[in-house]
């Protein structure tokens, strides 16, 4: 999980990019393929399974639930399961359910910019697509120029990257006050510096081949080659860098919230749900605590579980 | 090799200072307001202003930079025209002092037009005050300033007939205004290069009485997690990686992933459920009051648990990985064909060479650990640096971020370091220029 030890692993596994046949079939066939591929491993299947399950609820959420996150029924505060709320209420009488599904929506399927506005992509989702911009151009150009631009931008990295993670997250955070916008920004300020070193290891490999320097010959811009050239040609182990830090990303944003750092109440986030409940478990209601935590766990276990098992398959293959 | 470790010193140091710059550059730029932090919302623009000048907050950011790092009182000496000494007196409390040529201690207080010096004899006994206004001098169209050190630890500047009204706060009594203050402020310090990291803004108490008793609860902490997790997990990362994919293997690496990757909140969470709400045989929060962790060792187990829990996974995988390479490498081959026992080949073959990978890893780990750490302090209301540096942060409490930032680097950093060192025992192979 450390931003080095995936970057190593993905080099090695940089010549399994499949051979470019495979993209002349139809998208049905390959999709078909990808499923009998995951259906050998049972490990990827209850990884799969788990993933859907909170994807499923988060995209229906409104459907899924009569109450709306933010509805408070003062009679039944701190209750239990019943027939009225499946899961139970927490201190407010906000029905639990009803908030673990929309803190799953704010995870993996929207991003609340203010309070009637937001963005499609969840937020975890965001912070990953963003780090991934920013350190894939860092590490191309580091990568490709060279010289005293590679030699700064890469110390400046090693620098933020001996800073504990913890310890960025926490400043960051405070200094720019608790929002979604800026949870994805400091996962970006975390995630770059390990996406950087990838792209720019990968970069190093590839300006070598001969498809680069017959796009200098052409008089082709610094820019073009970047992107066009070795960008695709890198795509294998960046994508398998991408899947590991969603689970990441979601683990980090549950902390945050937990701290009391990510995004504010009363929107429903399940880290904040957990550090709100946490004072409720000793005088005898559990509930507001244990759901949000057995969702976190269950989500990152299954993206992880579905990770495992396909990079198992994918061995098996070779 | 000792040009490798005083480059690598160097770099540790510029990584603090770059730190240190960052961290109060972003906190300079966070929204909050740390006067109505400290003071509460009602307090007046006035007296707004007033406990930022006394606090020298009110100075630019490299101003107060300088002052934090180096101090403020070899800048403030020249102004009073005396050195000044810092001295603890009886109540534990720290006082600055100037000092006289004779060795008197001297401080200043202003009373209408007069300046009263508050004198301390050097021989000792009681505090002698006596009008001393041949401090003034002449400044700007006839008016009249002096210099000195003031009762409550600043280097002033009064103004003669300036009727400055000032507020200063009291804890315990509330706002006092008096008049015929200051003009201006230099708070006084030594600077945390010179071992002192202030005073910390939300608690009113100087930084290092505090910080030092929070590191060693975190330590504690982590000490017995580690002295923990270090055997179980080499050992069960040993036994998934000898027979890769068995049974044993898969549900090792399974259980070793799932703990891994589950919030340490989630996990702590989990554990207080089960082990304090339902089995009810410790209990579920940390309360030591002024008791010393170790002394109340049932608090410790739920912390140290989660702690051990999620470390596990992590060291587990890797011991394993390492252990189902170096299985798979020709000299293991060539030790079964040369007829040698089962045991004798893992423990004398494949061990010392599986263990080398676990070992720098977990040093290098030492920066993910501390996040893992933060959080289990907050699940449990354990008072360690974790929570300090949190609620620090929180507050803008600059004097107990920068100084929990410092220490968390240098952990962070040094780990990294002693890890290279021992790598290249573990090693011999590698070799640092």
């Amino acid at each position: 999980m450390s931003n080095g030890d995936t970057a190593a692993d993905s080099v090695d596994s940089m010549e399994d990019i499949p051979p470019l046949k495979s993209d002349r079939r139809s998208f049905l066939m390959r999709l078909t393929d990808g499923m009998k591929f995951m259906w050998a491993s049972k490990t990827a299947m209850v990884g799969l399974f788990l993933v859907s399950f909170w994807v499923f609820v988060a995209v229906f959420a409104p459907l899924l639930t009569p109450y709306t996150p933010l509805e408070q029924d003062w009679k039944n505060p701190n209750v239990g399961p019943s027939s009225e709320h499946i899961l139970g209420t927490d201190e407010l009488g906000r029905d639990l359910w009803s908030r673990l599904i929309y803190g799953a929506r704010v995870v993996l399927v929207i991003m609340p910019v203010n309070d009637n506005f937001w963005i499609p992509g969840g937020t975890a989702i965001w912070g990953v697509i963003i780090a991934l911009f920013v350190g894939t151009t860092l590490g191309l150009i580091s990568g490709y120029h060279g010289g005293w631009v590679d030699e700064i931008t890469m110390r400046l990295l090693d620098a933020m990257m001996a800073v504990p993670i913890i310890l960025l997250y926490m400043i960051i955070m405070a200094a720019l006050g608790a929002s979604a916008i800026n949870v994805v920004l400091a996962m970006t300020i975390v995630g770059t510096p390990g996406i950087a070193r990838l792209v720019r290891s990968l970069t190093l490999d590839i300006r070598t081949r001969e498809y680069i320097r017959a796009a200098e010959t052409r008089g082709e811009s610094h820019w073009f080659i970047m992107f066009v050239e070795i960008l695709p040609n890198a795509r294998g182990p960046i994508i398998v860098d991408a899947m590991l830090r969603i689970g990441y990303a979601i683990f980090a944003m549950g902390t945050l919230g937990f701290l009391g750092l990510g995004i504010p109440p009363p929107s429903p986030d399940w880290g904040s749900m957990v550090a709100k409940g946490r004072e409720f478990i000793l005088i005898g209601s559990p509930w507001a605590a244990l759901w949000p935590s057995l969702a976190i766990a269950s989500l990152v276990v299954g993206l992880n579980l579905l990770a495992d098992g396909v990079r198992e398959e994918s061995m098996r293959y070779q | 090799m000792a040009k490798f470790i005083i480059r690598r010193f160097f770099l540790l140091l510029l990584t603090m200072l770059l730190v240190s710059v960052a961290v109060f550059l972003i906190t300079e730029a966070s929204p909050g307001n740390v006067a109505k932090n400290v003071l509460g919302a009602f307090i007046t623009p006035e007296q707004e202003a007033s406990f930022l000048a006394q606090m020298g907050l009110d100075k630019p950011v490299h101003i107060r930079y300088i002052h934090w790092l180096m101090g403020s009182d070899w800048l403030a000496d020249d102004k009073v025209g005396l050195s000044l000494k810092r001295v603890t007196n009886a109540d534990g409390f720290v006082d600055w002092w100037a000092v006289r040529p004779n060795g008197d201690l001297v401080r200043w207080k202003l009373e209408g037009e007069d300046l009263i010096a508050i004198t301390l004899p050097q021989a000792g006994g009681e505090p002698v005050e006596g009008v001393d206004n041949g401090r003034w001098q002449a400044g700007k169209e006839n008016t009249y300033f002096a210099w000195g050190v003031d009762t409550a630890n600043h280097v002033v500047r009064w103004e003669k007939g300036a009727d400055i009204e000032v507020w200063t706060f009291v804890v315990g009594t509330g706002w006092m205004k008096t008049t015929g203050g200051p003009v201006d402020y230099i708070p006084l310090k030594k600077g945390f290069v010179r071992g002192d990291p202030g005073v910390s803004l939300r608690t009113g108490r100087p930084v290092a009485d505090t910080i030092f008793t929070r590191l060693r609860n975190s330590l504690v902490l982590a000490g017995i997690a580690f002295a923990l997790v270090m055997p179980t997990a080499l050992m069960l990362g040993m036994i998934a990686g000898l027979k890769e994919g068995s049974l044993k293997d898969r549900v090792l690496s399974i259980g070793g992933m799932m703990f891994s990757v589950i919030p340490e909140f989630a996990t702590g969470i989990f554990l207080i459920l089960i082990m304090a709400v339902w089995l009810e045989i410790v209990p579920g929060a940390t309360v030591f009051g002024e008791k010393a962790p170790w002394e109340r060792l049932d608090m410790l187990v739920l912390p140290v648990l989660t702690l051990t829990l999620v470390e596990l996974g992590y060291i587990l995988r890797i011991t394993r990985a390492s252990m189902v390479e170096v299985m798979k490498a020709p000299y293991i081959r060539t030790a079964h064909l040369k007829g040698l026992p089962y045991w004798r080949i893992v423990f004398k073959h494949a061990v010392r060479n599986a263990l080398m990978a676990p070992i720098t890893v977990i040093m290098l780990h030492v920066n993910w650990l501390m996040g893992g750490i933060v959080i289990v302090e907050v699940v449990f209301g354990y008072p360690g640096l974790g929570k300090y540096l949190l609620e620090s942060a929180l507050f803008k409490d600059i004097n107990g971020l920068e100084a929990g930032a410092m220490i968390l680097v240098l952990l962070a950093v040094g780990t990294q370091l002693v890890a290279d060192i021992i790598y290249t025992f573990l090693n011999p192979r590698i070799r640092y220029a």
